[in-house]
Parts: structure tokens; C-alpha cells; sequence
């Protein structure tokens, strides 16, 4: 399979203000992303996450090394129209309605019109961002904001994409709902590389991890790679204590270690979903009754 | 939903006129007051006419202009190139420009826009005559006119058919008393007015109207009296007899006062390279108020002209503006070679 981003000993430096000597953000640094994986990126604030993605965007030269992205260079405009990219931080024009930069930014990448429209409006409704109508996306909370900045990177259906904190200010849905779009993007053959701090959703979604601290490159490979410890569990249900005692001696008498015995709860995203759920159904309700 | 004018240029440009069509608006009301409550005090009105404005029609092309360009500043990111979001437009937009381009030109044709619509609906009200062209003959030699000195001549090149002529000698002080110097004028021989035509204060206007004729030549000389008279460039002018579409007059107008507005927003880009927003919002409207009211750019000169209807594109106003033009022309190409992005 083609790399999607091929990297050699990159390395970027910023210039120190004044006399202050110069900032490495990245040591020199070799990555491949093929095709139709998912890549991590973690690390500390300040470790280099940001740096990376904007080089990878065609937005900082490195001032060491070779980059690749698609088979091009990172700032040719051909490459920049087939990748995907989202920053970090607000979006650009806040006085625009979601639609309306949309538009904008489909006639940027060369779209036709009606296509542009088309493609808006699928993504709008899959986002759940049409309810916003004419509103400006300066007046939006920050995870629509986070959402319409996706659905500008994906207007173009990019070929990679490369998103800074995609899901940072989301609420659970909203985080659900971008991992299933990135997933399907996946699927497609996309190329997705994301800086994150939401450790649970990279461990969720990722292929592979990238682990950066200082501009040095800490650690990488897939999660089993970088996670198997070799540990099984064997989730049980309907005994009691002195059960899996017995249990647990038997296990030792086999050999094994019994690591620890512990309640199992479901995840706070499962209570999230039934809360919200049962609050839907009371709004329907309510409607009904009011129906009535 | 159908949306128009998907780039810079018609987002600019609508969110420019959305944003500043009620401003311009009030200041042209509150112009029009003001011009009203506040007229100008004439010595002679009768001479004077319409050639006198009040300050108060500046007012509504200010409130555009700066309106205008305030408007771009804050709605494109890249006039601050730290701000957040300007990298991101910076790599969508094509060509050399980025986009900063048509931004600025959706800015200004806004201001194009409101500005002509308060210039043709206000003009008239100030005062502002039919147009007509106004050519200034030149004159054959510099040198004072008294009664007993050579008569001075002035040469109009195309012979253009007139109907007034304005003006306006410096005087200097006699060695005797105090007499008003009386003037004869005479057009290609033939005596242009019989009334009599005397001045004695400096820079005093002498108008009068004349039956329309070509004129070649213009000989004026001193009778009698004893204030010695100076008539430099510009101070004789022959007023055409064809009246020219003043909307268009007033149009032209409009387009001089983009010229300000082109150099603010072009230094703004330049200046944003390393200025942060509040800065650059700051420098725009400097430039444009000292520019308009502190009357160092080319718009006032031109309004004076539409007032006394003088028709633009026979005036000096146009070359007047170049300054300013070059000026924006080499921002814009400084900006344009300066990479943006290089530094985090």
C-alpha cells in the first residue's frame, strides 16, 4: 500500500527571540502513514504534536529533511487540495454561517457549486450542524465549532487527513460521532493522523501511536506493540465472594497469578447515552401529551 | 440555500455594505443637518456660490471609508497573520495574493458603493453645480499687471467653447493709496464683458458669464487703479459651456476616495505581518482619518471640486492622487514578497 505521508529525518527549529537561543520543536524524526490507517499523536503540551501536523499541512518548513505527503511536496497547492486539515483553535471568519464557509471553502478547493452544496449539506446533516441555520460560527460552542471546522476538512474528501485535538471540547456524542466519521474514512482508504490528549479515544480508534515529548520522538508502534502486557481477563457474572475465591485458588494451583479481584462497572459513556436517552423520551413525551 | 459570491471578494463585500450602510447612512442625515444648522459664512455669496462647502458632506465618505476598511481588517485574518485562523486561509487561498487581494477590493467597491449613492443624493443639496470642465489657459509670461504695464496672455491649446470665467490674482500692496485695480479681458481680441471688474484684496474672486464662445486667447489687462495684480497657474480659469453628467461626476469622486482606503488596507497587510489586530485596526483608521479630515489624501480636494463643479477628469485631482496609489501599490508588493507563516 502507498504512504500516504513519508517522512526522513525531519526536523524543525524555531528561531529564539532576541538572544534567546533557538527552540527545537522536533529532532529529527522518520514516519509513514499508509493508507487507510489511523495514526496517534500524543505527547505533552509543548512536545511537538501541533509542529508536526503543520508541517504535514505544507504550513512550516522543516529545516531539516524530507517530507512526502501523497507523493508530493507538503506545500505544492495540488497536495494541500487532497489533504484534509484541522487546526487547532477557533475557526477563521466568525461572522460567516456554517453553510456560507463552507461555501467559501469549496470554491477555495476548486469545487463546483452544486457539488460544494451537496457535500455541505451531507456533512452538515451528518454533524448534526443544521439546526444552526444562518448563525454566525463565532456565536457557536466550541464543539460546533469543532464540528464544522471537520466538516470543512472533509468537504474536499481528502485522500489524508490531519487534525489537531479533533474531539477536544466535544461532548460524548459528538466525540462518537467523529470517531465513527474517521472510521468510515478509514474504511475509504483515508490516511488520518491526529494529535490528542483523549488517551481512551486514541486507544479506541488508533492503529498506531506516535509518542512525543520535546520534540523527540518517545515511543511508536500499534497499541498491541506498545500495550500487551500478556494478561487475560476473564469477565465473570452471578457469584459470589467465596466463589471466586475457590476460583482464584484454582487458578494459582494452575500456575497462574491472580492479579486482582475487582467489581466490573460500565463505562460513564453507557450511563451518559441511557440519561440522555431517557431525557429524549420524556421530550417525546411531554410533545405526546401536549399532542393530546 | 443559495450563496453568492463565495470568495473574498463577495463575502467582503457583503459583509462591508451589511455592516456599514447604517452608519454611512446617519452621518450623511447628521451631514445634512449639521450643513443646514451650520451654513458657511460668505463675505460675498453671490461670487462665491456653490464654489463654498461646509465640512459636513466629508462626514458620511469618512464614516464609508473607515467602515469599510475596519470591516475587512476584522472579518479577514491575514491582515493580522498572528491571529488565529489566518494560517488556515492563508492555505486555501490561491494565488499570489492569497486572497488579500480581493478582499480589499470587495472592501472597496462597498465603499464605492455607498459612497457614490450619498455623493449623488447629497451633492445637490450642498450646493454643487451643473459640471463643467474647467481649464486653465497658461500663460505666456509670469510678470505683475498694472495700468501702464504690457498686458499679460494666457493660451487655452484646443480652443474650448466657454461660457464663464473665474479669477483669482494675488494682490500685492501699492506704494500710494489704496485703489481697486479694474481689469479688462478680452477673448481672441474681442472684449468678453463690459462689467466692470475690479479687484483690490488678494486671492478675490472675479466671476462673470459670457455669451458661450470658443477661446484661444486670453488678454487681460489693468486700466486703471493701483493695486499691483499677480496672476499665477490657476489663477485664471475658463469654465466650458458643456454640461457634464454630474452623477458620473460625482461617481469619480467616489472612485478618488478609494484611493486612502487602498493604501490603509495595503500598509494594514503589510503591517500585519508582525502587528496584532488591535494595531492594525489602529494604524487603518489613523491613516484614513489624517488622510480625509486632516485633508492630506486626495478626497477632499476632490469633493471641493464636485462642489464647484468642476468635471474630474479635466482637473488636477486625479494626478494629485498617485501619491497614495504608489504608496498602496508598494505595501501590496512588499506583503506579497514578504512570506507569511515563517515564524510560530
Amino acid at each position: 500500500m502507498t504512504a500516504a505521508i513519508s517522512a526522513r529525518q525531519l526536523a524543525v527549529t524555531f528561531a529564539g527571540r532576541g538572544r534567546a537561543a533557538p527552540v527545537r520543536a522536533l529532532a529529527p524524526l522518520d514516519l509513514e502513514v499508509t493508507r487507510g490507517r489511523i495514526v496517534g499523536v500524543l505527547g505533552p503540551n509543548g512536545s511537538g504534536k501541533t509542529t508536526l501536523l503543520r508541517v504535514l499541512a505544507g504550513l512550516q518548513r522543516p529545516v531539516a529533511g524530507s517530507v512526502e505527503v501523497l507523493g508530493g511536496a507538503a506545500t505544492a497547492r495540488a497536495v494541500q487540495r487532497r489533504v484534509g486539515y484541522q487546526p487547532e483553535g477557533p475557526l477563521p471568519i466568525g461572522v460567516l454561517s456554517a453553510p456560507e464557509y463552507l461555501a467559501y471553502v469549496g470554491a477555495e478547493l476548486g469545487l463546483p457549486d452544486a457539488e460544494a452544496d451537496a457535500r455541505a449539506h451531507r456533512l452538515l446533516t451528518r454533524l448534526d450542524l443544521l439546526g444552526a441555520g444562518r448563525r454566525w460560527i463565532g456565536t457557536f460552542s466550541t464543539g460546533m465549532q469543532k464540528r464544522t471546522a471537520l466538516a470543512a476538512a472533509l468537504l474536499g474528501d481528502p485522500e489524508l487527513l490531519l487534525l489537531d485535538e479533533p474531539t477536544s471540547g466535544l461532548d460524548p456524542f459528538g466525540s462518537e460521532l467523529v470517531m465513527q466519521i474517521l472510521r468510515e474514512r478509514k474504511a475509504a482508504g483515508c490516511a488520518v493522523l491526529m494529535a490528542s490528549h483523549h488517551l481512551l479515544e486514541v486507544e479506541a480508534l488508533c492503529d498506531e501511536v506516535l509518542v512525543l515529548q520535546g520534540g523527540v520522538l518517545r515511543a511508536r508502534g500499534t497499541l498491541d506493540e506498545l500495550l500487551a502486557t500478556g494478561d487475560r481477563a476473564l469477565v465473570l457474572r452471578g457469584l459470589d465472594d467465596r466463589a471466586l475465591q475457590e476460583l482464584a485458588a484454582a487458578a494459582r494451583a494452575r500456575g497462574g497469578e491472580v492479579v486482582g479481584i475487582e467489581a466490573k462497572h460500565r463505562h460513564l459513556f453507557a450511563l451518559f447515552r441511557r440519561l440522555a436517552g431517557a431525557e429524549a423520551a420524556g421530550h417525546r413525551g411531554d410533545r405526546d401529551g401536549a399532542g393530546a | 440555500m443559495r450563496i453568492g459570491g463565495r470568495g473574498p471578494f463577495g463575502l467582503v463585500l457583503r459583509r462591508c455594505l451589511a455592516a456599514v450602510w447604517l452608519p454611512t447612512l446617519l452621518a450623511a442625515l447628521a451631514g445634512l443637518v449639521l450643513q443646514r444648522a451650520a451654513p458657511p459664512q460668505l463675505a460675498d455669496a453671490a461670487a462665491a456660490t456653490a464654489a463654498v462647502s461646509s465640512p459636513w458632506l466629508m462626514l458620511p465618505l469618512l464614516v464609508a471609508a473607515i467602515g469599510a476598511a475596519v470591516t475587512a481588517v476584522r472579518f479577514w485574518p491575514p491582515f493580522a497573520a498572528q491571529r488565529p485562523g489566518a494560517e488556515t486561509l492563508r492555505r486555501l487561498q490561491r494565488g499570489p495574493l492569497a486572497g488579500n487581494g480581493a478582499t480589499i477590493a470587495g472592501a472597496l467597491t462597498a465603499q464605492l458603493a455607498l459612497t457614490s449613492l450619498v455623493l449623488g443624493a447629497l451633492a445637490g443639496s450642498f450646493g454643487a453645480p451643473a459640471a463643467r470642465a474647467h481649464v486653465e489657459p497658461r500663460p505666456a509670461r509670469e510678470g505683475l499687471l498694472l495700468p501702464g504695464t504690457a498686458p499679460l496672455t494666457f493660451t487655452a491649446a484646443d480652443g474650448p467653447v466657454c461660457r464663464t470665467l473665474l479669477l483669482r490674482p494675488h494682490a500685492g500692496l501699492p506704494d500710494g493709496p489704496i485703489t481697486a485695480t479694474r481689469l479688462e479681458v478680452r477673448a481672441d481680441g474681442e472684449l468678453l464683458t463690459t462689467a466692470p471688474l475690479a479687484c483690490v484684496e488678494d486671492r478675490q474672486l472675479l466671476r462673470f458669464d459670457f455669451a458661450p464662445r470658443s477661446v484661444h486667447e486670453l488678454t487681460i489687462t489693468a486700466t486703471a487703479g493701483t493695486v499691483p495684480l499677480w496672476l499665477p497657474r490657476g489663477a485664471v480659469v475658463l469654465v466650458g459651456d458643456a454640461e457634464r453628467p454630474w452623477p458620473l461626476n460625482a461617481a469619480l469622486v467616489a472612485l478618488i476616495g478609494l484611493v486612502p482606503t487602498f493604501a490603509a488596507l495595503a500598509l494594514a497587510l503589510l503591517g500585519g505581518r508582525v502587528a496584532a489586530l488591535p494595531t492594525v485596526t489602529t494604524v487603518v483608521v489613523a491613516i484614513l482619518f489624517v488622510s480625509i479630515a486632516g485633508e492630506l489624501g486626495p478626497l477632499p480636494a476632490a469633493v471641493r471640486a464636485l462642489l464647484r463643479g468642476q468635471w474630474l477628469p479635466a482637473s488636477p485631482v486625479f494626478p494629485a492622487s498617485i501619491p497614495s496609489l504608489l504608496v498602496g501599490s508598494l505595501a501590496m508588493i512588499l506583503s506579497m514578497s514578504w512570506p507569511a507563516g515563517s515564524r510560530r
